[in-house]
C-alpha cells in the first residue's frame, strides 16, 4: 500500500489532470483516487510511491525546495510538461499512466458508486450502455 | 481430446478459421487459448472500464482472474499494446472492419499474387459474413460528406488500388429492422442494433444466441462452427509454453513439430499433447516468444523481425452540432490511400475519447505547431481539458492507420533484462517508426484535417502519437516469404526450418498497406487449412 505522502502527491496530480469543472467534480475524488492506485499497483506493485517520488523530483525544477503537492495547478502542469519531454521512456510512461488512469477513473463507470450512473456522463452527453439505437439516423 | 490430428495454438482472429476448416474436413483439432471463454450475453457489460481497461478489463492481455496482474511485456519505443486474451482474441474488441489488403501492397511484397488471395477472401467474407454497410450513422455520414467535399470518389468495391472513400465492409450482421419502440431486448431482433459497443464486445441483440450476435468476432462465428462439427475441442486458459519437436533423419529441414506443452493459467498444471501438425496463431508477439522459448531453429535470426503496427494516430474535429459518437457501428465509413494508409471514422465512449483527446500524445494543447493545419496537438490537462472533453457529443474522430515501413530492427525478441513470468522469458517488443513511416502518418493527419474541416469542423486536434506508440494492428514478425534469410514461413505458411509447423495469423503478413489486417489473416488461414489437409492427411 502506498504511504500517505505518496497518496497526497497522487491526489494533487489527479487534481491537476482533471480538476472540477466550475467547482463541480466529475467523479467522486476518493473513487478516482482508489481507481488510479488500483490500476497503478496492478501495472507495477510499488509504482505509486515511485511516481510520487518522480513528481516531487521534477517539482524541484519548477519551484526549488517545493514538493509536488505544494505547487499551484499551473506549476503542476509544468511538471507534466517536463516529464513528458524526457528522453527516458520510463519517465514519459509515468505521465502517460497518470493521465490514462485518471481519465479512466473520471470518465468511466469505475469511480462511481456501484450501480450508479456517473455524473460526468450527463455533462458530456453520453447515454451509457445501450441495447441499440432504433432511430440511429437522428442519434436517438 | 485423445490423439488430435492438428493442434492450433490461439483462438483469436486466425486460429479458429483453420480449426473450423480442418474440423469440417474430418480432422480432430485441439484449439488452445491462453485466455478465458466468455459468454457474450452475460459477460459483455458494455461498460468501458469493465470491458476495455488495460490493467483489469475483461479484454486485457492477462489471466481470467482479474485480481491478478496482466501478463507483462518488456517494451522499447512502445507504450500501449492493445491485445486481448480470450476465445475470440483481438476480434473481441475490434471494430469488425474487414477490408481486403490494398492490391499494390500485396503485389509488391508477397510471395503470392493478389488474385491468388481473392477466392480465400470470398470464402471468409461469405461465411462470417462481411457485408457492405447500407446506411450510415450520423458520424459516418458527416465523414463521408467531408470526403466528398475534398474530391474523393465513392467506391463500393472490395479491391482497392487508388484513393477512394468507402462505406465499410464490416464483419457485422446487416442493420436490424428497427423503428421507434422496437423491443431491443426481445427475441425478434436480428442483426446489428447500432448500439455503438463494438469495442466492448457486442452482446447484442441481447436475446440472440451466441452464434447470432451482430459483430462476427470468432467467438460467435468460427469457434461455434468448429465445435459444431464434433471434431474440435476448445481448451481455454491454456497458455502454450513450448512447441515439442524432433530432428528428423533425412529431412530437408532441421526440425519437425510433434506437439505442444501448455500451462493451465488457473491451476498451474502443465499438459502436453502430440499431433501430426502444429499451427501457431498466438499473434505477432507471442508467436516469436513461443518459438524462441521452445528452442526451435532460427539460423538466420529472422524470427520476430520486421514488426509493423500501422503507427496509428487520431485527429478529432469539433463541430457546432451534435455528431453522436456513441451511436452506430463504431466505424462505418473510411477513406483509403494506397501507399499512405487509411483514415476511418471512429466512434468512442467518453473514456476512450478523453484519452485520445487529452491523455496521450507528443506536445501539449497550449503549444500548437504553426506550420501544421491542426489547431492543437498532444496532451491536455486542467479545467480547459475537461471543458474540451465536454464537447464529446459534438466531436468526430478519425483514426489514421499508416502503411508503416517494415524494418528488421523493429522486432520481438526475448527480454534478457526483465524477469521471466510463469510462462518463461517474456517478450521484448521494440518499435521505432522509420522516417518514411512518420512522413506517411503526417500526410494522413494533414489529409484528415482537410476532410474534417471540409465537413464543417470548427477546430481540430491531433493526438500526435509519435513517441507514445499505441500498438493495435500488430503484424509481420513471422513474415511470409521465399527467402529464409528474411522470412520465417514460406508461401504455404509452413516454417522454412520446421516441418509440419504452420502459422496462420497477422504475424505472417508482409504488409497490407494500412488496411485493417484481420480479414487477410483469416483468408490465409482458410487457405492454409486446405494445404495442411491435402499435404499431410491426403
Amino acid at each position: 500500500m502506498p504511504d500517505d505522502s505518496s497518496l497526497a502527491t497522487l491526489r494533487a496530480a489527479i487534481d491537476a489532470v482533471a480538476p472540477p469543472v466550475e467547482g463541480r467534480p466529475d467523479a467522486p475524488p476518493e473513487g478516482v483516487e482508489r481507481h488510479v492506485v488500483h490500476q497503478i499497483e496492478l501495472y507495477l506493485p510499488g509504482f505509486t510511491d515511485m511516481l510520487a517520488a518522480l513528481l516531487d523530483a521534477f517539482a524541484a525544477d519548477v519551484r526549488p525546495g517545493a514538493g509536488f503537492a505544494e505547487l499551484s495547478r499551473e506549476e503542476r502542469g509544468e511538471v507534466f510538461r517536463l516529464m513528458a519531454a524526457e528522453e527516458s521512456q520510463d519517465i514519459r510512461e509515468a505521465v502517460d499512466a497518470l493521465f490514462v488512469f485518471t481519465l479512466g477513473g473520471v470518465y468511466s463507470e469505475s469511480a462511481a458508486p456501484p450501480g450508479q450512473r456517473p455524473a460526468v456522463w450527463d455533462r458530456v452527453g453520453y447515454a451509457g450502455p445501450s441495447f441499440g439505437h432504433p432511430d440511429y439516423r437522428t442519434g436517438a | 481430446m485423445d490423439a488430435p490430428d492438428v493442434i492450433v495454438i490461439g483462438a483469436g482472429g486466425g486460429g479458429p478459421v483453420a480449426a473450423k476448416e480442418l474440423a469440417e474436413r474430418g480432422l480432430k483439432v485441439l484449439l488452445l487459448e491462453a485466455g478465458p471463454w466468455f459468454d457474450p450475453s452475460k459477460d459483455f457489460t458494455r461498460l468501458e472500464h469493465d470491458m476495455s481497461a488495460l490493467m483489469d478489463g475483461r479484454f486485457r492481455w492477462g489471466p481470467a482472474d482479474r485480481s491478478r496482474p496482466p501478463w507483462n511485456r518488456r517494451r522499447e519505443g512502445v507504450n500501449i499494446i492493445l491485445q486481448t486474451a480470450g476465445v475470440g482474441g483481438s476480434t473481441l474488441h475490434y471494430n469488425g472492419i474487414s477490408p481486403r489488403a490494398f492490391v499494390p501492397s500485396v503485389d509488391a511484397k508477397w510471395p503470392l499474387a493478389y488474385p491468388d488471395l481473392v477466392p480465400w477472401y470470398e470464402r471468409v467474407e461469405e461465411f462470417l459474413p462481411v457485408t457492405l454497410v447500407r446506411d450510415l450513422a450520423p458520424k459516418d455520414a458527416l465523414f463521408a460528406e467531408g470526403c466528398e467535399a475534398v474530391g474523393l470518389r465513392r467506391s463500393e468495391e472490395r479491391d482497392v488500388s487508388e484513393p477512394v472513400w468507402r462505406p465499410c465492409h464490416n464483419a457485422i450482421l446487416p442493420i436490424a429492422d428497427m423503428t421507434t419502440g422496437t423491443d431491443l431486448e426481445g427475441p425478434a431482433v436480428e442483426g446489428c442494433t447500432m448500439c455503438g459497443h463494438c469495442i466492448q464486445g457486442c452482446p447484442n441483440p441481447i436475446a440472440a444466441p451466441v452464434e447470432r450476435k451482430a459483430k462476427r468476432a470468432t467467438n460467435v462465428s468460427y469457434v461455434p462452427a468448429a465445435v459444431a462439427t464434433g471434431n474440435c475441442e476448445v481448451v481455454p486458459n491454456a497458455f502454450a509454453t513450448a512447441i515439442l519437436f524432433e530432428h528428423p533423419a533425412g529431412s530437408a529441414k532441421p526440425a519437425r513439430a510433434r506437439g505442444v506443452r501448455w500451462r493451465d493459467t488457473a491451476t498451474g498444471e502443465v499438459h502436453e499433447a502430440e499431433a501430426r501438425v502444429v499451427v501457431m496463431a498466438g499473434g505477432s508477439i507471442e508467436n516469436p516468444r513461443l518459438w524462441l522459448n521452445s528452442g526451435l531453429p532460427n539460423a538466420h535470426d529472422a524470427v520476430g523481425r520486421r514488426l509493423t503496427t500501422h503507427l496509428q494516430d487520431v485527429v478529432t474535429g469539433f463541430f457546432d452540432r451534435e455528431i453522436h459518437p456513441d451511436v452506430g457501428q463504431v466505424t462505418m465509413a473510411r477513406a483509403d490511400f494506397p501507399g499512405y494508409g487509411t483514415i476511418f471514422a471512429q466512434g468512442y465512449g467518453p473514456q476512450a475519447f478523453s484519452v485520445v483527446t487529452s491523455g496521450v500524445g507528443a506536445g501539449s494543447w497550449d503549444r500548437p505547431d504553426p506550420d501544421e493545419p491542426w489547431d492543437t496537438q498532444g496532451r491536455f490537462w486542467g479545467e480547459e481539458a475537461q471543458r474540451r472533453n465536454g464537447e464529446y457529443r459534438r466531436s468526430l474522430s478519425a483514426v489514421l492507420s499508416t502503411n508503416d515501413e517494415s524494418h528488421p530492427d523493429n522486432r520481438v525478441t526475448l527480454a534478457d533484462d526483465w524477469p521471466a513470468d510463469e510462462h518463461g522469458p517474456v517478450p521484448k517488443v521494440i518499435y521505432h517508426a522509420t522516417p518514411a513511416s512518420q512522413e506517411r502518418q503526417t500526410w494522413l493527419a494533414r489529409t484528415a484535417v482537410e476532410i474534417l474541416c471540409a465537413a464543417g469542423a470548427r477546430t481540430t486536434h491531433r493526438t500526435n502519437v509519435v513517441q507514445t506508440v499505441l500498438m493495435t494492428h500488430i503484424m509481420g514478425t513471422m513474415r511470409m516469404g521465399n527467402d529464409p534469410a528474411t522470412s520465417v514461413i514460406d508461401a504455404s505458411c509452413e516454417a522454412h526450418e520446421v516441418e509440419r509447423l504452420y502459422v496462420v495469423d497477422t504475424s505472417v503478413l508482409p504488409g497490407v498497406g494500412g488496411a485493417n489486417p484481420t480479414l487477410t489473416a483469416q483468408a490465409l488461414s482458410a487457405r492454409t487449412a486446405g494445404i495442411v489437409a491435402d499435404r499431410h492427411f491426403g
